[in-house]
């Protein structure tokens, strides 16, 4: 019993001071203290010299080792990375504004990760997704997005937004928006989810649009090519494939707003997707007007000014934000 | 010294006979392998780069000379994935990414130096004080013990000694260095030096007492 502690305790001090000696600055003991002790304890001095014989020999497979510390330090750090992609991806557009990407409670059972991005009004945000896809929100659009192993699903839950998808036939690209389904390899293609009905528009590859209703489930009702678009409603039971302009679905992507010979009141519609201030129409008269414009939608007084000086109209401010349009007298 | 001839061992070992030339259906299948090795490829560096270019870069000392050697790496991978499939392409990237960085710093003559001159004062004399009837340990070790048996005994260590340990002899690091990277106090550093000298002269040198081996890693993790 007692022989074995001194073991121990001779073990302790042989490998003391040989990380003493290792430490690779020039700070190692005094070599006087170091010979005092080897010549006090000779059989811990051999017990030194075999440790520091073995780690010398050890450096033979000092690359091999290093090799595979060095990619264990990659695989941490892409562990870390990957918890924060999901955030890291997100770049605001509109400035001022912050986009709110929130882990849903299935993150915490460790499926895999549904995130939800959401812009507020006015705001417009570019997400990069971790296929590699890259998803632009126009404004006030909330989507929740879920990556599988052999899947990709996205639920527009509100609001219009661009997806460029990577191709990847191993893993669809799902996008639901209400009870409109979209299925694609890799393409481009806008979905805007209004009240009554669901637009599809796609600007290159091919895109399944399925559709369910409360008696039928899911069929698809249009396989779209490049330059097609798909009003999916309600009240369509087979809706029609037509072309769209692409300069007026697509301007929300830069900012803009246009329209060609739209009647204003459809117009006040959609621009009241972008700002908080309502635009009302207070003259029945110009409810048909036809517009033809583009419009910056950075700014609502901007907008607002330019109605005022090409159409003819006057805007008025209610005690309650809301803005009226009249015509103006002549 | 060293020459500008980074050998991959992943891609040497494929070699020139990788199978080719089978007719019909199977060549396509493996056009199809190969064309989704290079999209899970293309998808694992585009996700990993900043993060790969920037763990270079702190290992090498600048941004340019990462870069290059990142786009060394990704060109390896590359043509890896032209001969052979891969099963798990961050794998690959992250062995050829540590690999391509230990040969740009062992040409540097940053890392493993005493691997071409062993003069380290204190270690070198302690051998050749030992007598030379008895075996040294060392030699009593290279005939005992493979390759394999030393990098199992690395490999058993915990996983913090086994860091600091790595870092100190392999890469070359002070404990002062070491202490910065693992956010820990030098003594704490020396400590972990101390615990892997000591796992590893159990393993490796006292196989009389080897019935008491070191416990299974994953159960030591956390405590």
């Amino acid at each position: 019993m007692l022989a074995m502690n001194s073991k121990q305790e001779q073990d302790d001090q042989a490998a003391r001071w040989a990380a003493r000696m290792l430490s690779g600055d020039n700070r190692t003991p005094a070599n006087l203290d170091l010979d005092d002790w080897k010549s006090e304890n000779p059989a811990e001095a051999k017990d030194l010299d075999e440790l520091l014989a073995m780690t010398q020999s050890l450096d033979a497979v000092g690359e091999q080792a290093l090799e595979e510390e060095w990619f264990h330090e990659l695989e941490t750090l892409a562990e870390e990375k990957k918890r924060q992609r999901w955030f890291a991806g997100i770049s605001s557009v509109a400035a001022g504004f912050v986009v709110v990407a929130v882990m849903a409670a299935s993150m915490l059972f460790g499926g895999p990760e549904a995130v939800t991005f959401e812009t507020v009004k006015g705001q417009r945000s570019t997400i990069a997704l971790e296929d590699g896809s890259v998803v632009q929100l126009n404004t006030d659009t909330k989507l929740v997005a879920l990556f599988e192993d052999d899947q990709r699903h996205i639920v527009v839950e509100r609001g219009e937004a661009f997806f460029d998808v990577k191709r990847d036939e191993d893993r669809p690209f799902t996008v639901a928006a209400g009870d409109t389904n979209v299925r694609v390899l890799g393409t481009k293609f806008n979905v805007r989810l209004g009240a009554s009905s669901n637009v599809v528009s796609v600007l290159s590859g091919l895109v399944s649009v399925a559709q369910r209703t409360d008696d039928t489930p899911k069929r698809e009702v249009a396989l779209l090519h490049k330059g097609e678009q798909v009003i999916v409603g309600e009240e369509q039971a087979n809706p029609v494939v037509g072309r769209f302009d692409e300069g007026s679905v697509l301007a929300w992507r830069t900012g803009k707003a246009l329209y060609r010979a739209v009647p204003l009141s459809d117009v006040i519609k959609d621009l009241n997707r972008y700002f908080d201030a309502k635009l009302e129409i207070g003259d029945p008269s110009i409810e048909q007007l036809p517009v033809t414009a583009t419009f910056n939608l950075n700014d609502q007084s901007v907008v607002i000014d330019a109605l005022e000086s090409a159409f003819s109209i006057m805007a008025v401010k209610k005690m309650d934000g809301v803005i009226l349009l009249y015509a103006r007298e002549t | 010294m060293f020459k500008r001839t980074p050998h991959i061992r992943l891609i040497e070992d494929t070699g020139s006979e990788a199978s080719g030339g089978e007719p019909g259906s199977s060549a396509d299948l493996d056009a199809q392998a190969k064309q989704k090795n290079i999209r899970a490829l293309e998808a694992c560096i585009k996700t990993n780069h900043s993060m790969l270019v920037g763990w270079i870069a702190k290992k090498v000392g600048n941004q340019d000379d990462a870069l290059d050697v990142a786009q060394d790496v990704y060109m390896r991978v590359y043509r890896f994935a032209n001969v052979e499939v891969i099963e798990n392409p961050q794998a690959l990237l992250f062995k050829t990414a540590a690999n391509l960085a230990i040969n740009e710093l062992k040409r540097r003559g940053r890392i493993l130096k005493r691997h071409v001159q062993v003069d380290d004062e204190n270690v070198a004399q302690t051998v050749a004080d030992l007598p030379a009837d008895d075996p040294t340990p060392e030699q009593a070790l290279g005939q005992k013990q493979g390759v394999g048996a030393m990098m199992e005994a690395i490999r058993a260590l915990p996983e913090k000694p086994r860091t600091a340990f790595v870092k100190s002899r392999f890469e070359d690091k002070t404990y002062a260095a070491i202490a910065a990277e693992m956010n820990v106090s030098e003594s704490t550093v020396e400590k972990y030096m101390m615990d892997a000298l000591k796992r590893l002269r159990s393993r490796l040198l006292k196989k009389q007492t080897a019935t008491v081996l070191p416990m299974p890693r994953r159960s030591r993790r956390g405590s």
